[in-house]
């Protein structure tokens, strides 16, 4: 049942690797927060803990309801729709996530030999979803498709540590907690002055900051 | 006993088949739509006809239909139905039914282009690509089912799904959705192409057959809903887990199919038909998904099963 | 073994006493004299190939060549079998293909080196001496150099002949090094003495990969395939039917001469040779598919199927490492059947589209359509050989190819994962290079054959002459016979194979051949059931009007035959997703403003491994010679002076020493 649902999990990201919706982008980090949500109650039922409540709202409360919500309102009021012109095209690019997706496992496949107490499907998936998270970062070109790879490459970090320890330590949901908020934060407080500074969000224009 | 049964499904079910999906796609249009029996009727209405060829055609033209059909039954005799057997069986003959129905392909690609249309040449342009980029994912998710289970015949290919309880699950959800993707793809629907289109340059496969009539455009009816056939049993087979009462499996067996249908019934009416430069994005779907079930099948079976 | 000497005697004297003949009768001639010495020669093979004991023979030479052993091991056997049969048909074929070049200055030359190129190849497959192996070898690749600039007044054919020649030359340069290596290391000249002495795994590997790039070069593997697309077109077409169908299989053959010297190469050379052979195939049907000229795709589809040869022969080599016999045998069983079944379905299409370019006069297959009403004998044979060819059931296609599957899926029983994944890769990497294969060959076949001309083609178009036909239709109806009764192919291929499993024993064959009755019985049910339904279909239509029209144009009262879709167009659709393997030089002048006007589009495709490998390459090569260029001033004073200072430096350096 668990494999499912990571494997589920793996298959957002190929579809996030060839949409060019933005708000596919932003039901897909939904659909990965309830995901991660529906895990960590798999995991967890029988201890009831702090630590259990504090993920339970991180997960369904943040990852799932409020920081979706908040991009949502975000590009309908700029009505930023799609992402047309990635510099690789969608085909490509979802050849390119499978691929990352392939190597995530044949490295899950690899720490097998090397540490025995890793959770290798969970291994794989986490570090696929790590490096295609970066990958969408480095292909795109709106800002706001940044910050939603960015949020997916910290969904890929939660499900890294489920990998390893079979329980969330609180340190590291602080960590995660730390950097989604800061990120929303800045950019939802700084996208409306950046957006009628330079009246485009395309990053081409913010290349012009380096000197 | 079963040989026949299997028999009389191959040659009887096709049509209630797309009969079941047009049904679908009427009730959810609001419409009480056609009877379930009457792509029936329309088959035989076109067995009725004669046929009108066109003048820049040659042999091939009148041979493509029967080609594309006696393949298309040929297949379906190897292919096992009912969580049983299949008629007839060897070690590696889904790459036969996978070649049987490139030849069919290849005829229907080479009659079309025989019309001397520009509208015939789009459709086999495009029908070309959908079906060469459907190939790789099919046969590595077979392939893959076949390591499995360490057989290389279809019907025993189909029945390992459940031997490492680790892996079925995943195995099962992943190669249904692949499988039900190749069903859309090779029967030629929504999102892959529009069977109720009437606008030429929107069509696929349609407009390959536009200038059949009579018998061979019954025909070619007829191996496009059996090919849907074969590919939904191919899926039902893969759920059934082996063993198990006959008619209990069978009746489960018909159910499933049924689902199919109406499944691809509702797809067909919510979604429409995908941007042309779009799809064969959908279809390398079946592609990363079999790239995903080989890379778990080395991790679940090579590896410390976990 | 007289048997062979004799009949290579007679080849012999067929080419030199050609030029005394009559203009009118010289090809029928030269046809009568290899047809005789082929037979000869495959009565020979047939014998070698299931004769208890190696037929051999000796012959000595002055130094340094020594004593030259021939021999005729099963292998060789087989090898000889395709080279007679691919030369009886080419020379048959040649009889009515030459005959509108009955008075050219160089047609007896011609004949002579065609002699000259198969009495070599001959020599090739038997010869065991590495001297005499290298000097044969270059006599094939001159000769047919020869052979492809037959029209030498035509530039183009010079240059893709001396292209050619070059690339032939640079992968000499690797077999040599490999042989010094090997000749030194076992100092003898023999090929027998290789397999006994005992290298270690970094020798046998390394002089592995020489042979595998020096043979490779001839065979077409990719990277080194950039001649076959160059020379294939520029040839005629009976010289490019034999180049493809045979000459290319001495490379396989030198490949697989190299495998049976070594009895331990590392785990790392079979992952090698599949990895090779998956990129040819892929590249290679790719690179077929943005053609527009017919030879240059049936040169690339060539390139795929040499791939596939290697696809089994890389099986072959694994299953010796994973001890598994089904691996092996049916690796081998496949390439050796996908390089005799491809030597017949490549000469059948070389020839019909042969044909086509004796009536037509262009090979451009936007100009053509509409040839099925004209030729309808050439296409149906070119109907038959695209079947085979995309390796669809009920021909000879599809035995090789399920052959080189089944070899790769019985790494079911190993527990290797890495063997696990390639086997995966290398059978979906085959089944898409199948499914691209078919686009391909329905593109060539569609729009050469059928539909309507796309200009306006001569008057005279018939189906070719006799002995055009004569070699097409037996050609075709071996790929029909061989697809119904594959069981022929196992009984020959049987002791080739025996050769290459690792324990020396006496294997079994009766399951291989349980496996293809059942095929061809299912064939035969196939037959059936489209017998059926054509009666079926008759019944209904009996007593129907069945009347004829134009072709639906969706009610546009002026179309035109331009309106086809064109090869191009017809492969765009795909093209364009695989825009990163294939190069695409657009020109376009779009019209501009509100009012019709002229625009234009034109489109190249450009072989990747051309572009950015061997042209920056040549590039570099010449920039640096260059900088040498001043030493060849043309003054002869200046070349004295020269001599001159060597000759004081040589002085110097003497008494020095």
């Amino acid at each position: 049942m668990k494999n499912i649902i990571i494997v589920l999990f793996g298959l957002t990201m190929i579809h996030v690797a060839s949409t060019s919706r933005i708000e596919a982008y932003v039901k897909t980090l939904a659909l990965q927060g309830a995901l991660l949500f529906t895990m960590v109650i798999v995991d967890n039922l029988n201890h009831f803990s702090l630590n259990f409540l504090f993920l339970i709202v991180e997960t369904l409360g943040f990852k799932t309801i409020i920081i979706p919500w908040f991009l949502m309102k975000i590009i309908r009021k700029n009505e930023i729709y799609r992402e047309i012109e990635p510099s690789i095209p969608s085909f490509w690019s979802m050849v390119i996530a499978s691929l990352i997706f392939t190597f995530g496992l044949t490295l899950a496949y690899v720490s097998i030999l090397f540490a025995q107490d890793v959770k290798p499907l969970y291994f794989g998936i986490s570090i696929s979803t790590m490096i295609t998270g970066l990958f969408i970062i480095m292909s795109r070109k709106k800002i706001i498709t940044h910050i939603m790879g960015y949020m997916m490459f910290e969904n890929g970090i939660f499900l890294f540590t489920l990998s390893l320890i079979n329980e969330m330590p609180l340190i590291v949901n602080l960590g995660v907690l730390l950097d989604v908020f800061i990120g929303i934060y800045l950019f939802g407080l700084f996208f409306n002055k950046i957006q009628s500074t330079y009246e485009k969000t395309h990053i081409d224009t913010l290349t012009y900051l380096k000197d | 006993m079963i040989k026949v049964l299997n028999i009389l499904f191959l040659f009887a079910v096709p049509f209630l088949f797309t009969g079941i999906i047009t049904r679908v796609k009427s009730l959810a249009a609001g419409r009480k739509g056609p009877s379930l029996l009457q792509h029936y009727y329309d088959f035989f209405k076109l067995m009725k006809k004669g046929e009108v060829i066109s003048r820049t055609t040659s042999l091939i033209f009148r041979i493509s239909p029967l080609i594309g059909l006696s393949t298309t039954i040929f297949a379906g005799l190897f292919v096992p139905v009912f969580g049983h057997k299949s008629i007839f069986g060897f070690q590696g003959d889904f790459i036969l039914v996978a070649y049987l129905f490139g030849l069919g392909k290849f005829f229907s690609l080479i009659g079309s282009l025989e019309t001397a249309s520009s509208f015939e040449g789009m459709g086999c342009a495009r029908e070309s690509t959908f079906s060469a980029l459907a190939e790789p994912g099919f046969f590595m998710i077979i392939a893959s089912l076949a390591f499995l289970g360490k057989t290389m015949s279809f019907s025993s290919i189909l029945a390992n799904s459940y031997i490492n309880p680790e892996l079925s699950g995943m195995i099962v959800l992943l190669g249904v959705s692949a499988l039900f993707i190749m069903i859309l793809v090779e029967g030629c629907r929504i999102p892959v192409d529009d069977p109720n289109t009437h606008l030429e340059l929107t069509m696929v496969h349609e407009v390959m057959v536009l200038d059949n009539s009579g018998p061979d455009f019954g025909f070619i009816l007829y191996s496009n809903a059996l090919k849907m056939l074969i590919f939904a049993s191919i899926l039902a087979n893969l759920i059934i887990p082996p063993g198990g009462n006959l008619w209990f499996s069978m009746l489960v067996f018909m159910v499933l199919v049924a689902c199919v249908a109406v499944c691809v019934g509702i797809i067909e009416s919510v979604i429409a038909r995908f941007r042309m430069s779009h799809v064969p994005q959908f279809i390398f779907l079946i592609t990363s998904i079999g790239f995903i079930v080989v890379a778990c099948m080395i991790l679940f079976n090579f590896g410390e099963i976990r | 073994m007289n048997d062979f000497i004799l009949a290579l005697f007679v080849l012999f004297a067929g080419g030199v006493l050609v030029p005394f003949s009559a203009n009118r009768y010289k090809s029928v001639f030269f046809a009568g004299f290899v047809f005789a010495g082929s037979l000869f020669v495959l009565k020979f093979a047939f014998r070698a190939l299931f004769a208890a004991q190696v037929p051999e023979k000796f012959f000595l030479m002055p130094y340094p060549i020594g004593e030259i052993r021939f021999s005729c091991d099963p292998m060789s056997a087989f090898f000889l079998v395709v080279i007679a049969l691919g030369s009886i048909f080419s020379s048959v074929y040649a009889v009515g293909y030459l005959k509108p070049y009955e008075g050219k200055d160089n047609l007896s030359a011609h004949y002579f080196l065609f002699s000259l190129l198969i009495i070599s190849m001959f020599l090739v497959v038997t010869v065991q001496n590495v001297i005499a192996f290298l000097i044969v070898w270059e006599i094939m690749s001159v000769s047919s150099f020869f052979l492809v600039a037959f029209e030498y007044e035509k530039n183009e054919v010079v240059l893709a002949g001396l292209k050619y020649l070059i690339t032939m030359n640079i992968g000499l340069i690797f077999i040599l090094i490999g042989f010094v290596v090997l000749s030194v290391k076992s100092a003898s000249f023999d090929f027998e003495a290789f397999r006994n002495i005992g290298l270690s795994r970094k020798w046998t590997d390394l002089i592995f990969v020489l042979f595998f790039i020096g043979f490779g070069t001839k065979a077409g593997f990719v990277p080194f395939h950039t001649w076959l697309p160059h020379a294939h077109p520029a040839a005629p077409s009976h010289v490019s039917a034999i180049m493809s169908a045979v000459m290319i299989k001495t490379g396989i053959y030198g490949i697989l001469r190299s495998v049976t010297f070594f009895q331990n190469v590392s785990v790392e050379i079979p992952y090698l040779v599949i990895f090779i052979s998956v990129l040819t195939c892929v590249l290679g049907i790719m690179n077929a598919s943005a053609q527009k000229e017919a030879k240059k795709l049936l040169a690339y589809s060539s390139v795929e199927n040499i791939g596939i040869i290697g696809l089994g022969i890389g099986f072959g080599i694994l299953g010796n490492f994973l001890g598994n016999k089904f691996i092996t045998i049916f690796g081998y069983m496949g390439a050796f059947a996908h390089i005799i079944n491809h030597s017949f379905f490549k000469s059948l299409l070389f020839f019909c589209v042969g044909s086509v370019y004796q009536k037509t006069h262009t090979l451009n297959m936007e100009k053509l359509g509409g040839l099925i009403k004209r030729m309808p004998l050439n296409s149906m044979f070119f109907l038959v050989g695209s079947v085979a060819i995309c390796a669809f059931p009920l021909f000879n296609g599809f035995i090789s190819e399920i052959m080189i599957y089944l070899s790769a899926l019985s790494v079911i029983q190993s527990k290797s994962p890495l063997s696990f994944a390639v086997a995966i890769m290398s059978i979906s990497s085959l089944a898409f290079t199948g499914a691209i294969a078919m686009i391909c060959f329905s593109k060539i076949f569609g729009i050469m054959f059928l539909g309507e001309p796309r200009e306006s083609l001569p008057e005279d178009i018939g189906d070719p002459s006799k002995p055009m036909l004569l070699a097409e239709s037996v050609l075709a109806l071996i790929c029909l016979a061989i697809g119904l009764v594959p069981q022929m192919l196992i009984y020959f291929v049987q002791p080739v194979v025996q050769i290459f499993l690792s324990d020396n024993t006496y294997t079994d064959f009766g399951i291989y051949f349980k496996f293809m009755n059942k095929i061809s019985l299912f064939f035969l049910v196939f037959c059936a059931i489209f017998a059926l339904l054509f009666f079926v279909r008759a019944i209904f239509l009996r007593g129907k009007k069945v009347s004829s029209y134009k072709t639906w144009g969706c009610g546009y009262q002026s179309s035109s035959a331009k309106i086809q879709y064109t090869g191009s167009s017809y492969s765009d659709f795909f093209m364009r997703i695989t825009k990163p393997f294939i190069k695409i030089d657009e020109k376009q002048y779009y019209p501009r403003g509100l009012f019709p006007k002229k625009g234009n589009y034109h489109s190249v495709f450009k072989d990747m491994v051309d572009y950015y490998v061997v042209y920056p390459l040549v590039k570099l090569v010449r920039r640096t010679l260059d900088l040498f260029g001043w030493i060849q001033s043309g003054n002869t004073q200046r070349y004295i002076l020269y001599g001159l200072v060597f000759l004081v430096l040589a002085i110097i350096w003497v008494l020095w020493w």
